[in-house]
């Protein structure tokens, strides 16, 4: 690494131990070392919001959210199966959600996202890094920027961790421990976490392990070694501590299982829930089952009603354990589905559709953006996948304008250049 | 810094193709115009690329040994003058018991079992090393190890999308390799081929990128050329000279190219959603037909245009774009590989093909040459390899022009060029830390690297089961075959019968795949596609090696938890460490094949006494036999309660078994 004169600073000591970590043993970081960021470094005073949320929370509707069945109800031709429900916040929503709406005081409804990709693939690839999909290059998620920027925000737990879903290279550019954590069935939760011995078996074991390893150190003759022991320091920590216990759900009270809802979304989000209160900054839960071209009537009621569930609960739980004000819940989706509905379903409409936040400093019981009558167009204050991720970045409290040259020399920002939406924070 | 001389601009400039003695014969084409309709199905061999399954196996060495060692020491004598210069010490010469576990992973992808291990290391003869090294590179694990390193660089994935699947393209590089068809000419096929997905192995490559054509182009030229183009997509290069116009000029090469059939797409997605058919229906056609809209023709005009935002005032904005090759400084101007004839758009591949792997191209044997430096030493003798513009630039200029040159004298045959590679004295040297800096790299010895993910599966694998794990060959492209049909034969008439005939078939075919949520290989699906018969399946894991699964491997497959590409990009493959890796070592089904009933064991339990049983288990992991303190430990440790599987458990968790020395 070139200096300039200056004193070493946090960021190249890390970097400095990294590259030792990289020439013995191939770890491209030290994953349990968490950093101070540039953030600190670099922060001056910022506008509303910034560094308002210690982590994020992504729930993932796939296959692309009807917005008039859910966030944006509409009158006329355009009116789906649902009916319009009033909440006390102001705004309506659709009868799939009546949770969600004893919790709409607490939330802050994007009725203007807009984008132009119409392909379940490409847009879920741009929903999830803010990017549009290319054949050169993988962009990291934002839990990946936050890492870069900030470290690692736990030192045994990853910092990322997507849930019912696989990582699907996450870390983009950025390096591979970066990448979060998959946990496919929350019920589960790490895997191969549990010991293959019993303790004693293990403690020998282990003993036997780290002479053989001393000895292949010395004879390496690396400056890395002591990093690297660290790192499976770290690994042992994390089978044998109790920070594990934030991947197992059988320590939650079975009721509030229950409200959660007992299916994979709704006990993945109680397990989100769980890993922020570990110390995990970024977490995705998936739902799929979203694309509902035919049968919005009972996609809604089966699909709608889980999510529902567990997104109330999710928010009121946040909310009763004074975790809300400093954790970013985002509801994020493909794209909208057309105003046309043929009694049965719509298509696919990237035009405009809803997104929603909660927490993490936004406005509460808000609504930002509007759609026209029809629900086809954006009426007012269009909001980009990229501004929606400037604007988790921003919560998050990152140097957005700190661009980060990817390996093949290229210059990338978290939201692709857009401008957080200053006017969703309080 | 590289300047780009002023575009060739070839419309006008014509000459006579030149006749290359190493080149195959130019297929003459079927033109096909834009609108007419599918030429009538033939039976379904794979016609696309007749060379490739006629070719005969290039069985013995092309070079004769003399050259290769005399070539090796030339090699050594530039690595060493670079050394002198830089004051650098070349590393000690490597011992047996390093070079052999070297040799196996990097030319058989593999650890040597304790058997193979033994033999080597007791062997006395004074030339075992070039013995083995021609023993492996002609072993059926050269197909394997060489497979994976080909599967990162060309994004090779099993799924094109909606039931597409490219399992011919992958038995087609699998033949390739294995008949060692040299470098050149598998390019050519790849770049001209034509044909369904289904009929056509080559065609494969082009299809992969069919719905993306830009972006296939961008890979394409850095890949195989080290033209770092991508920027150049978009815009001008910021840094190098290429500049968007570049771009367009090269990609016009294809832009008479068809690959994916929207139509033939839509009219078979009308058809099997009809309510006629019964219920799973859907399902059984997207296996059947996926492959259907995926087809390489060439039209009789060229259709790429400039992006409406085009920004320059070298082109109009929507403009036509004129094919024209990219060329770099220096690069003289009767270079027979510039001379390219752009009338007739049905040609334009051929040509491009032509131009590209001309031996006498500035970069197309240097980059291969480069690549492959890399995969034996760690580190390319020019960094990035996607980055050849500058060779200048590279950390030893004479030594890159040197590899170039006898890529070239090898006629693109890989195999002989490794061979060359394995025989110098700086690959026989022991390892050196990973440097910090890896442009200036001179080569004191090959870098100290973990095992790639593809080595560390193949090597636990072999642990397990020993060396007959090379005889199980995943083969799939037959049956994708055996299927195909003919797209004007795909009628709401014809549907149901497909539907009734091949109801099984398109079930099995469905779990040949990863699977949608891609969790795990299922061992029963996947045994029938296996050549040599079905691998053994234990702890829920199919033991076949990473080249003879699916491809890539499932997402939480142990391939990919070690770092296996997801071929969406190019070379994006990992050696990073992560706590699950570890936690998948120390509790995961890897260590339960290891030290429940496998091979390394086995091996170990027949073994005499105690410390010819750690002796058997030390060969079995690391290769080579256990020093006099470590025997000790061990055996104190089997006296303190823990038996010979926890100590197979501690050597699978050793860092030293991770490593490539």
């Amino acid at each position: 690494m070139k200096t300039s004169g200056h004193g070493p600073s946090e960021i190249t000591r890390r970097l400095f131990v990294e590259r030792l970590a990289r020439t013995a043993f191939g770890l491209s970081v030290l994953p349990f070392v968490p950093g101070r960021g540039l953030s600190e470094t670099a922060a001056p005073a910022r506008g509303a919001g910034f560094g308002a949320a210690k982590a994020v929370i992504v729930l993932q509707l796939s296959g692309g959210l009807s917005q008039i069945d859910s966030f944006d109800p509409k009158t006329g031709t355009s009116k789906g199966p649902g009916e319009p429900l009033g909440t006390k916040a102001g705004y309506q929503l659709t009868s799939y959600l009546p949770e969600t709406a004893k919790v709409a005081d607490k939330l802050c409804v994007i009725r203007s996202m807009t984008a132009k990709v119409g392909v379940h693939e490409s847009a879920r690839y741009l929903m999830r890094t803010g990017y549009d999909q290319r054949g050169t290059v993988v962009h990291p998620v934002p839990g990946a920027w936050a890492q870069h920027y900030l470290g690692a925000s736990h030192d045994t737990l990853p910092s990322s961790v997507c849930i019912n879903r696989n990582a699907a290279h996450g870390n983009g550019f950025l390096p591979a421990t970066m990448s979060p954590l998959p946990v496919l069935d929350p019920d589960e939760g790490l895997k191969n976490s549990r010991p293959a011995a019993n303790d004693a078996t293990r403690d020998k074991r282990l003993a036997l392990l780290k002479s053989m390893d001393s000895a292949f150190a010395a004879k390496v003759q690396d400056a890395s070694v002591n990093a690297c022991n660290d790192f499976y320091e770290s690994t042992l920590k994390l089978m044998n501590g109790k920070d594990l216990e934030a991947f197992n759900l059988s320590g939650e009270a079975a009721d509030l299982r229950d409200r959660y809802g007992r299916n994979r979304f709704g006990q993945g989000c109680l397990l989100a829930r769980r890993l922020v209160e570990g110390g995990v900054r970024f977490i995705e839960v998936e739902s799929e089952g979203w694309d509902m071209h035919k049968d919005i009537e009972g996609g809604m009621e089966e699909r709608g009603r889980e999510f529902d569930a567990a997104f109330a609960a999710l928010i009121s739980d946040l909310e009763s354990r004074g975790m809300l004000q400093h954790t970013l819940v985002a509801v994020t989706t493909e794209f909208g589905r057309k105003p046309t509905f043929d009694g049965s379903g719509r298509g696919h409409h990237p035009l405009v559709f809803s997104c929603v936040l909660a927490g993490g400093g936004v406005k509460r019981g808000f609504v930002h953006g509007s759609s026209d009558a029809a629900g086809g167009r954006v009426a007012g204050d269009p909001v980009t996948v990229g501004e929606l991720h400037a604007t988790m970045g921003w919560a998050l409290g990152l140097p957005l304008e700190q661009a980060v040259t990817s390996p093949a020399g290229r210059p990338f920002t978290l939201g692709n250049n857009a401008r957080p939406v200053a006017a969703l924070f309080a | 810094m590289k300047r780009l001389i002023a575009l060739f601009t070839v419309a006008a400039v014509v000459a006579v193709p030149v006749a290359l003695d190493a080149a195959p014969p130019l297929r003459k084409k079927k033109k096909r115009a834009a609108a007419e309709a599918p030429p009538a199905a033939t039976a379904e061999p794979d016609t696309s690329e007749k060379k490739a399954r006629i070719a005969p196996a290039t069985a013995g060495p092309l070079l004769d040994r003399s050259f290769v060692t005399g070539a090796a020491a030339r090699l050594d004598e530039t690595i060493d003058a670079a050394l002198q210069k830089a004051g650098v010490a070349p590393a000690p010469p490597a011992g047996d018991a390093v070079f052999l576990r070297r040799l196996y992973l990097d030319a058989a992808g593999r650890i040597p079992t304790e058997e193979e291990a033994r033999a080597f290391l007791t062997d006395s003869r004074p030339d075992k090393r070039p013995v083995l090294i021609d023993r492996l590179l002609q072993s059926p694990a050269y197909t394997m190890q060489m497979f994976n390193w080909l599967a990162g660089m060309l994004r090779v994935k099993d799924d094109y999308g909606r039931g597409a699947k490219s399992w011919l393209y992958e038995d087609w590089l699998k033949e390739q390799l294995t008949a060692n068809r040299p470098w050149d000419a598998m390019v050519r096929g790849m770049l001209t081929a034509e044909g369904k997905l289904n009929t056509s192995g080559a065609s494969g490559f082009l299809l992969r990128d069919a719905q993306m054509p830009l972006d296939g182009m961008s890979n394409m030229l850095t890949t195989f050329l080290g033209a770092d183009v991508s920027c150049a997509q978009c815009h001008d290069h910021p840094f190098a000279e290429w500049t968007q116009k570049d771009f367009y000029g090269m990609a016009a090469f294809f832009g008479a190219s068809d690959g994916f059939h929207e139509d033939t797409f839509r009219r078979i997605r009308r058809l099997s959603r009809s309510e006629a058919l019964p219920p799973g229906s859907r399902g059984i056609l997207n296996q059947i037909l996926g492959g259907n809209p995926f087809e390489m023709v060439d039209l009789d005009r060229q259709r790429l245009r400039y992006p409406e935002d085009y920004k320059y005032d070298n082109a109009k904005p929507g403009a036509k774009a004129e094919p024209a090759v990219i060329r770099w400084e220096g690069e003289a101007n009767k270079n027979p590989a510039g001379i390219i004839d752009t009338r007739n758009p049905a040609e334009l591949r051929e040509e491009f093909a032509k131009w590209m792997t001309h031996p006498d191209h500035p970069r197309f044997a240097a980059a291969i040459a480069n690549r492959l430096w890399k995969k034996t030493f760690g580190i390319a003798v020019q960094e990035p390899v996607s980055d050849l513009d500058n060779p200048q630039a590279a950390s030893n200029p004479a030594l890159l022009a040197q590899i170039a040159g006898y890529m070239k004298q090898a006629k693109f045959d890989l195999r002989e060029y490794q061979r060359i590679l394995y025989h110098t004295k700086a690959y026989q040297r022991a390892a050196v830390a990973f440097p910090e800096d890896v442009k200036h790299f001179l080569f004191p010895g090959p870098a100290l690297r973990r095992m790639t993910a593809e080595q560390a599966w193949d090597s636990i694998l072999t642990l397990a089961a020993g060396a007959q794990i090379d005889r199980h060959h995943l083969r799939r492209g037959d049956d994708l075959r055996a299927l195909a049909v003919p797209d004007e034969q795909i009628t709401m008439a014809t549907l149901q019968t497909l539907v009734d005939e091949h109801r099984t078939e398109a079930r099995r075919m469905q779990a040949g795949g990863a699977g949608k949520k891609g969790t795990r290989a299922n061992p029963r699906a996947l045994a029938p596609y296996y050549e040599g018969g079905p691998p053994p399946a234990r702890a829920g894991l199919l033991l076949a090696r990473a080249s003879e699964l699916p491809q890539p491997a499932p997402e939480n497959h142990f391939l990919r938890l070690f770092g296996q590409s997801d071929r969406l990009v190019a070379d994006a493959d990992t050696t990073d460490g992560s706590v699950p890796q570890l936690l998948a070592l120390m509790n995961g089904p890897v260590q339960e094949i290891v030290t429940r009933g496998s091979a390394a064991l086995r091996g170990a339990a027949e073994a005499e006494g105690r410390p010819e049983k750690i002796t058997a288990l030390y060969h079995a992991f690391l290769s080579r036999p256990p020093a006099e303190p470590e025997r000790a430990q061990a055996a104190a440790a089997l006296r303190d309660g823990l038996a010979l599987p926890d100590l197979a458990w501690v050597l699978l968790n050793s860092r030293e078994f991770l490593f490539v020395q």
